[in-house]
Formats: C-alpha cells, sequence, structure tokens
C-alpha cells in the first residue's frame, strides 16, 4: 500500500458519504482510476452503505402501520386547524383584545368566517374517529349508548338512537346499520352510527356545532382526509360527516340516503 | 404574529408539503431506536406535533428531515434521561476502539436481515450515525446537531462504527477462511 493509498483511505469515509470538497474528491477519483485495491475496497463501503439503506428501507418490521399513520396525519390536521391560545406573546394580548372587540362587532359574518375551519378541524377528527372506532376499536375512551350521551352530554343524541334511513339504495344495494353509540376522539365527542353498505364500513358521525344552522341543508363532498373519502351535511345544531374508504360517489350516495331521516330526527321531528 | 383561520390553513398546507412524507423514514428510524412499536409511535407523533408547532423555526428550503431528526433526538434524550437519569460515564469510543483494528473485506451478497442484525449488534451510539449518515443521507454538520455532539465526534463515530458493522457482517456470513475477519464480538457500550 502506498501513501496515496493511506491518504485517499483515510477520506473513504467522507468520500462514500459525500462530504468532502470538489477538489478533494476529484483528486481521489483520480487516484481510484489507477489503483485497484483501492477501487475494490471503495467499491466494498459504497455497497455496504447502499445495502444498509435498502435493507432499512424495505424492512416491514420497522415499517409504520398505516392506522397510525392515518390517525397521525387526522391528529395534525385537527391540531392545525385550532387556535393557538397557549402560545402567543404576552405583548400581544393589546391586539388580541382588538381583535376580539372587532370580532364581536363583525358578529355572524366573522362566524362564518371562521365556520370552515372548525368544519375542517370536525372533519379530521371524524376521519380518524372512523379509522379507531368503526374499524380498529382502538379509543382511549370506551363508548357509550347514545341514550347514555343524551342525558350527559346532548339531548339530540337521543333521537338518533332510533332514526331509521333508507334499507336500500335506489339500485337496490342494501344499507343495514351495524352499530349505534357516542364515542370521543381527539376530545370531541360524536354520535356514531356504523352502516355497512357494498361491503365497506361506513360511519355516519354527528356532532355539535353551534354554526351549523345557516340555511337549508345539501349534502357536499369533503376533501379526503386521513385516506378516507368524507361527504357532511348540516342538521339543527349539529354537523354530519360520512366517512369511509369507499369511492366518493358512494360516500356521497350514503350521505343523500341518510339525510332526510337525520336531519328530522335532528330537529325533533 | 397573528392566528387566522387563513394563517393555519397556509402554514398547515406548508406541512403537509414539506414535513409530512418524511413520517415513513422518521417512524422507521424511530422503531429502529425504540424497539417497541408503541414507543415509535408516541415518539413520532410527539415529534411531529412538536414540529407543527415549531413549523414557523424552520428554514424552507434547508433539510426538512434532517429538522424532524434533530426534534426526535432531542424528545428521545429527555426522555431516556427523565426516565432513567442516564449518564454516559465512559466514551464509547474509548471503550471499543481497540476492538476494530481489523477491517474485513465485505461479502458480495448480504441479505437485508444480516445487515440489519449487524447493524443491531454494534454500539448503539454508532448505530444512530450510520442510520443518519448512510439511511438518512444526513450531512456530518446536520448529524452533530441532531445529536448534540461535535462534528469530530461524528467522523470518528462514523469511521469506527462502519468497521465494526464489517466485522459483524463479515461474522454473521461466515465467508470462507482467508477472507474471514477473527470472530470476536464487539462489545456493546455500557
Amino acid at each position: 500500500m502506498t501513501d496515496a493509498c493511506r491518504d485517499a483511505r483515510q477520506l473513504a469515509d467522507a468520500f462514500v458519504s459525500g462530504q468532502l470538497l470538489v477538489e478533494t474528491a476529484e483528486s481521489i477519483v483520480g487516484h481510484l482510476s489507477g489503483c485497484m485495491a483501492c477501487r475494490a475496497e471503495f467499491e466494498a463501503r459504497r455497497r455496504l452503505r447502499a445495502g444498509l439503506k435498502e435493507a432499512f428501507e424495505r424492512s416491514r418490521a420497522l415499517a409504520p402501520r398505516p392506522a397510525f399513520t392515518a390517525a397521525l396525519e387526522a391528529r395534525l390536521a385537527a391540531e392545525a386547524a385550532a387556535p393557538v391560545d397557549g402560545r402567543r406573546p404576552w405583548r400581544q394580548w393589546g391586539s388580541i383584545a382588538a381583535g376580539m372587540v372587532v370580532a364581536v362587532l363583525l358578529g355572524l359574518v366573522v362566524l362564518r368566517w371562521l365556520t370552515p375551519g372548525t368544519l375542517d378541524a370536525l372533519a379530521h377528527l371524524a376521519a380518524g374517529d372512523h379509522q379507531f372506532c368503526a374499524l380498529t376499536y382502538k379509543l382511549e375512551e370506551e363508548p357509550i349508548s347514545l341514550e347514555e350521551a343524551a342525558r350527559q352530554f346532548d339531548p339530540a343524541f337521543l333521537a338518533l338512537a332510533a332514526v331509521e334511513p333508507a334499507a336500500h339504495d335506489l339500485a337496490g344495494q342494501p344499507l343495514a346499520i351495524i352499530e349505534r353509540h357516542a364515542c370521543v376522539f381527539g376530545g370531541r365527542r360524536f354520535a356514531h352510527l356504523v352502516v355497512s353498505y357494498k361491503g365497506q364500513a361506513v360511519s355516519i358521525l354527528v356532532a355539535a356545532d353551534a354554526a351549523a344552522d345557516r340555511g337549508p341543508s345539501t349534502v357536499r363532498g369533503l376533501p379526503s382526509a386521513a385516506g378516507f373519502q368524507m361527504a357532511s351535511f348540516h342538521g339543527t345544531s349539529h354537523v354530519v360527516f360520512v366517512v369511509s374508504s369507499l369511492p366518493a360517489g358512494d360516500v356521497q350516495a350514503v350521505a343523500r340516503l341518510v339525510e332526510v331521516p337525520m336531519t328530522r330526527a335532528l330537529a325533533g321531528v | 404574529m397573528t392566528d387566522t383561520h387563513a394563517d393555519r390553513k397556509k402554514a398547515w398546507a406548508a406541512f403537509e408539503v414539506e414535513a409530512l412524507p418524511h413520517g415513513d423514514r422518521l417512524f422507521r428510524l424511530a422503531m429502529w431506536l425504540e424497539r417497541d412499536r408503541q414507543l415509535a409511535e408516541d415518539l413520532v407523533q410527539d415529534t411531529f406535533i412538536q414540529a407543527l408547532q415549531s413549523f414557523h423555526r424552520y428554514v424552507p428550503g434547508s433539510n426538512c428531515r434532517a429538522w424532524l431528526v434533530s426534534i426526535l433526538h432531542h424528545l428521545r434524550s429527555n426522555r431516556r434521561r427523565a426516565a432513567f437519569r442516564h449518564t454516559e460515564t465512559q466514551d464509547v469510543d474509548d471503550y471499543i476502539a481497540e476492538t476494530v483494528a481489523f477491517v474485513p473485506a465485505v461479502p458480495q451478497s448480504v441479505t437485508d436481515d444480516d445487515m440489519l442484525a449487524a447493524l443491531r449488534a454494534i454500539a448503539e451510539p454508532y448505530q444512530a450515525i450510520i442510520l443518519l449518515c448512510d439511511v438518512e443521507d444526513m450531512t456530518y454538520k446536520e448529524i452533530a446537531e441532531a445529536l448534540a455532539i461535535p462534528i469530530g465526534t461524528v467522523m470518528s463515530r462514523l469511521h469506527r462504527g462502519r468497521a465494526a458493522l464489517r466485522q459483524e457482517i463479515s461474522r454473521m456470513t461466515a465467508m470462507a477462511p482467508g477472507e474471514a475477519a477473527p470472530a470476536h464480538q464487539v462489545r456493546r457500550a455500557p
């Protein structure tokens, strides 16, 4: 081994890591072009590095669970949509107070501006609830009956204990309720009806929403959240989300099937 | 600083583009370090939540994965300190420096399982450096910042770690006589 070989090998780690200056790297390349032993050594190091990277990236044991990834995304989206109340510097309290006064004066206009953010956050929580309640049964808090939830938290949930949507869609495809309860995800309580449609679980999640009373209800598709297709409509003081892995058209079809009985139930009709 | 819905939406859109795509890689790193799925999930979740809350500090165009890894290591170090009151009483480099003097050849074909088992067999501080450099493609400077160690330590640990890794791979794949390294174990750090 020559002095040039020793010099090159001292820099081998930095070379294969791409950490050398261009001039230094070029001088090593020059040495490697004429030294078969060093070329073999550098190639072995490069192979080791590439092999390790591939092994790591291919390992199934190290891969995240899809449910975890979906729930994390839902949690982050909800976090992002929420105001950062606790993190404001003290010196901004004055401007915050002024902003609140303006907000009060603007009344309903401002409320309508804020509504989309609330709905975004709620929609992501609904997707998370579908994932962790309807699909994987992994909630931190045990679900309770709709009757119990009506007594303790939201009287409107009582009507949902008896609501019966159409048993079939227009094409004769059956729609069957397989579960009803009230559950909590991300700190938000939902009335949760799980229905079976086209072989898939579909969640119908109802949450109180003070801003929901704004004109006639219509089913609308929402951007997908945590990998699920979503649709929503609103009833009296409540918003209803329909969540599933089914295609968006099917999710909206389910929403239209349950819309009338759900809104009537929420209105106490 | 304002906190309007539009601001939050804009920040979330940037976070979705810059940070969320690194979730898979970050989880693999956490899973490797923690060796427990629940702990890894908690660590990654807390890392992303902290990253989201501090996203205004992220410099657009810089290495977002390195920034996330830095947060992850910071959180993990705090937890370990709180849980074990652990302090390194002996420099891992000094501890095993003498055991990696001979660097064997790298076999032509190594399975993924052998590769990962060999990595697992070497001292933990070396595993972390090798992963951050060779798998995460972080620069020495980024690694030094993430692990809060001098850049010279990064370089020396990487050098010794790679040598130890080659020894382990050689031992595991049982190379032919004449090629194989002495079958001694690299001692683990305390």
